[in-house]
C-alpha cells in the first residue's frame, strides 16, 4: 500500500507497527512520513500526536498471520486429526473428509483471541482518533500455486498441501472477526477489494508478493478503496 | 436361636449403622461387586449429579472415556465451554432412561426423530435432543447437522469401546413429541423451540418404563459390547420443578422412588448390573442436611466427597488411596514457534497504520 501511495505520488503519514517502537521516523521530499512505533504498552507521543492531530480518516492495516498459521496446522503435527469448520457466512461450503468438525463459535473464539494483542491496539487508535478510524480487511489467502514452493523450502513434513478450503474459510472468518472488533470500536470496516480476488476467492496471483502479502498491484486496489471513502 | 435381626450385620441396623457412626463414616455400601480398575475404560452418562462422578474419576486417574473429547485447537477452557470431556460424548445431560435409550437407538440409525432443528428468539439453532449444548446456539442448520453426526459417531465409539457405564438415573418427568414419541431433555420452549400442547405432550415414567427402558438399552448395548458391566445411581438432587399440579416435593419423592425401585430391580434381575448408593448418601438424615447447598436443592462438594470416597473404596482396585490428582493435561495452545511459524512472521512486515489529512492524498502534480 505505500509502495503504491509513493508511486502514485499520494502524500501520507504513517504508523509502522513492526518497528521498534523507537519513534523512528522516515520521511522524504515527496510528503512521506513513516514513523516507527509497535504501540505497546502505548503509542509514543509523535505517534499520538500524528494521530490526533489531523481531522482526516485514520486507515488501519492492523492485521496478522495467526490465521494463516491456523491453515497450516497441520503440518505441525502429522499425528493430529485434521480440523474443519462450517463457515456461517457460507455454511454450504464442503468439509473435507476425515476431518474433526470444530463449532464456529470455538473456532471464533481461538481466532478472536489470537489477534487480541492486535484489538487492543486498534481499540487504542479507535480512542485516541474517535470516529475517524477506518480498518480494512486482512489480505486474502494466495492459491496453492504460492503455498507448495513456500512449504517445499520449510522443514515441514507436509504429505499434501493443507486445505485450501479450511485456509479460505479461516481467512473469511479472521475478516469477520476484525469487522465486528471494528463495529465495537465504533470504526468503519472495508473488506477486500473484488477485483483482488481469482474465482475461487484466492488472491490473485498476480497480486501476490508472498504467502501472506500483496504486491504493489494489490496496493494499488487498496489505495484505490482508499481514496473512494466519503 | 436368635431372631434374624439380632444376627444383622451392623450396617443392617439403624443404630449401628447410623446412628452411632460419626456422618461422615456412615457407609451405606456394605459390600460392592465391581472392581473397577484404573485400566478399564469407564462411560458416565444421566444427570447433573453424573457430571460429579465423571470429575472424580478423571481427577483420581481412572480411565474415563472420552470419545468426544473436542479438538486439541480448542484451548482447555473453551473446550470445558463448549461442554466437551463433561460426559464420555457430547451428550450433555440425559435425565431419563427414555433418553438413555433413544441414544442408542439414534446412534445406531433405528431412530431418527423428525424434529431435527429449533431455532431461539435470535435466530440461532439449537439440537432438541441436546438443546443446551452449545452455548449460545449453533451458527447454521449445516453445522448443527454436521456435528451431530459427529456426536452420534462418538456416541457409538463409547458405547462399543466402554468397559463399565455408569449411568445416573435422574428424573421420570418428561416432554415428548406426539408424533414420533421423541423424548427432549427439556420442555420445548426452555431451551429453544416452542411448546405447543398439539405437538408436545408431557410423560411421567412408571417403574416399568423405565425398567422397560433401561433393560432395552442394556441388550442393545449388550449387542455391539457384550462384555459391558453396568453401575445404576439415582441422583440425590430434586426436582427443579414439577410439571404436575402438584408440590414440587411431592412430585420429588415420586420421581426417586421409581428411579430408586427401578434400579434395585434392574441390578437383581440382569447380569452384571449393580446399584451403587449415592442416593442414600447424600440424602440420608444422617447428613443433618449438610450435603445440600443453601438452594436445598444443589448438593455440596462434601456430599459428592462422601459419595466418590465410598466409590474409590468399594468399586474400585486400590481404593480410595487413588484419590490424587492427575497432571495436568498437556497445554492445548497451537504449537510453539517453529520454523515454519518463523518464516511466516518474518513475511509479515507490512502492519501499519495510515493517515492522512483528510481523504488520502490525491497524486501531487
Amino acid at each position: 500500500m505505500l509502495e503504491a501511495a509513493a508511486e502514485a505520488h499520494v502524500p501520507f503519514q504513517a504508523i509502522t507497527l513492526k518497528g521498534e517502537g523507537d519513534g523512528t521516523f522516515m520521511s522524504n521530499a515527496n510528503g512521506w512520513t513513516v514513523l516507527s512505533d509497535h504501540g505497546f504498552p502505548d503509542f509514543t507521543d509523535e505517534s499520538k500526536q500524528l494521530l490526533t492531530g489531523s481531522s482526516g480518516p485514520i486507515i488501519s492495516f492492523i492485521s496478522g498471520i495467526r490465521h494463516v498459521r491456523l491453515g497450516l496446522r497441520q503440518m505441525d503435527d502429522p499425528l493430529e486429526r485434521p480440523f474443519d469448520f462450517v463457515l456461517a457466512e457460507a455454511p454450504h461450503m464442503p468439509l473435507e473428509s476425515g476431518t474433526e468438525i470444530i463449532p464456529f463459535d470455538g473456532v471464533h473464539e481461538v481466532v478472536r483471541r489470537a489477534f487480541k494483542r492486535r484489538f487492543k491496539l486498534m481499540t487504542r487508535v479507535a480512542g485516541l482518533a474517535p470516529g475517524r478510524l477506518v480498518q480494512f480487511a486482512p489480505p486474502p489467502p494466495v492459491s496453492d500455486r504460492w503455498l507448495e514452493p513456500f512449504l517445499s523450502k520449510q522443514n515441514v513434513k507436509a504429505t499434501a498441501l493443507p486445505n485450501r478450503l479450511l485456509r479460505w474459510k479461516l481467512w473469511r472468518l479472521t475478516v469477520a472477526v476484525f469487522r465486528q472488533h471494528a463495529d465495537r470500536c465504533g470504526a468503519r470496516f472495508v473488506d477486500c477489494p473484488p477485483e483482488a480476488l481469482d474465482a475461487d476467492g484466492f488472491m490473485r496471483d498476480e497480486l501476490v508478493r508472498n504467502v501472506t502479502h500483496g504486491n504493489v498491484a494489490f496496493g494499488r486496489l487498496l489505495l484505490e478503496q482508499a481514496r473512494s471513502l466519503s | 436361636m436368635k431372631h434374624p435381626y439380632q444376627q444383622a450385620a451392623d450396617y443392617a441396623r439403624w443404630d449401628r449403622g447410623v446412628a452411632a457412626v460419626p456422618p461422615e463414616q456412615v457407609d451405606p455400601v456394605a459390600r460392592f461387586p465391581v472392581l473397577l480398575t484404573p485400566s478399564q475404560p469407564v462411560v458416565t452418562a444421566g444427570s447433573c449429579f453424573a457430571q460429579h462422578i465423571s470429575r472424580h474419576l478423571k481427577r483420581a486417574g481412572f480411565n474415563f472415556l472420552v470419545t468426544e473429547p473436542g479438538h486439541q485447537l480448542l484451548p482447555d477452557d473453551l473446550r470445558a465451554t463448549l461442554n466437551y470431556g463433561v460426559f464420555s460424548a457430547r451428550f450433555g445431560n440425559i435425565y431419563t432412561s427414555r433418553q438413555l435409550d433413544q441414544l442408542f437407538r439414534r446412534a445406531y440409525g433405528t431412530f431418527a426423530p423428525e424434529d431435527v432443528v429449533w431455532e431461539r428468539p435470535d435466530g440461532r439453532l439449537v439440537d432438541p435432543l441436546r438443546p443446551t449444548i452449545q452455548p449460545g446456539g449453533f451458527a447454521t442448520r449445516e453445522e448443527l447437522l454436521a456435528d451431530r453426526t459427529q456426536h452420534l459417531a462418538a456416541v457409538r465409539r463409547a458405547f462399543e469401546e466402554v468397559s463399565v457405564f455408569i449411568f445416573t438415573l435422574g428424573l421420570t418427568e418428561c416432554w415428548v413429541s406426539k408424533a414420533d414419541g421423541a423424548v427432549f431433555p427439556l420442555a420445548p420452549g426452555v431451551a429453544g423451540g416452542t411448546y405447543d400442547p398439539e405437538r408436545h405432550a408431557f410423560v411421567n415414567l412408571s417403574v416399568a418404563d423405565v425398567i422397560e427402558e433401561m433393560t432395552r438399552f442394556i441388550t442393545n448395548l449388550r449387542s455391539v459390547n457384550p462384555a459391558a458391566v453396568f453401575i445404576l445411581t439415582v441422583s440425590p438432587v430434586p426436582l427443579a420443578a414439577t410439571a404436575l399440579d402438584r408440590h414440587v416435593l411431592v412430585s420429588t419423592a415420586y420421581s426417586k422412588a421409581v428411579l430408586r425401585v427401578a434400579a434395585e430391580t434392574l441390578a437383581s434381575s440382569l447380569p452384571q448390573v449393580h446399584y451403587f448408593p449415592s442416593y442414600e448418601i447424600v440424602t440420608a438424615p444422617f447428613s443433618r442436611g449438610r450435603y445440600y447447598s443453601d438452594d436445598l436443592r444443589s448438593v455440596t462438594e462434601a456430599g459428592v466427597e462422601h459419595v466418590m470416597s465410598l466409590f474409590f473404596r468399594h468399586a474400585t482396585d486400590g481404593g480410595h488411596a487413588r484419590a490424587t490428582l492427575e497432571p495436568a493435561e498437556a497445554s492445548q495452545a497451537p504449537s510453539a514457534p517453529d520454523a515454519l511459524d518463523q518464516a511466516l512472521e518474518v513475511l509479515c512486515d507490512e502492519e501499519l497504520i495510515l493517515l492522512g489529512d483528510g481523504r488520502p492524498g490525491e497524486p501531487r502534480p
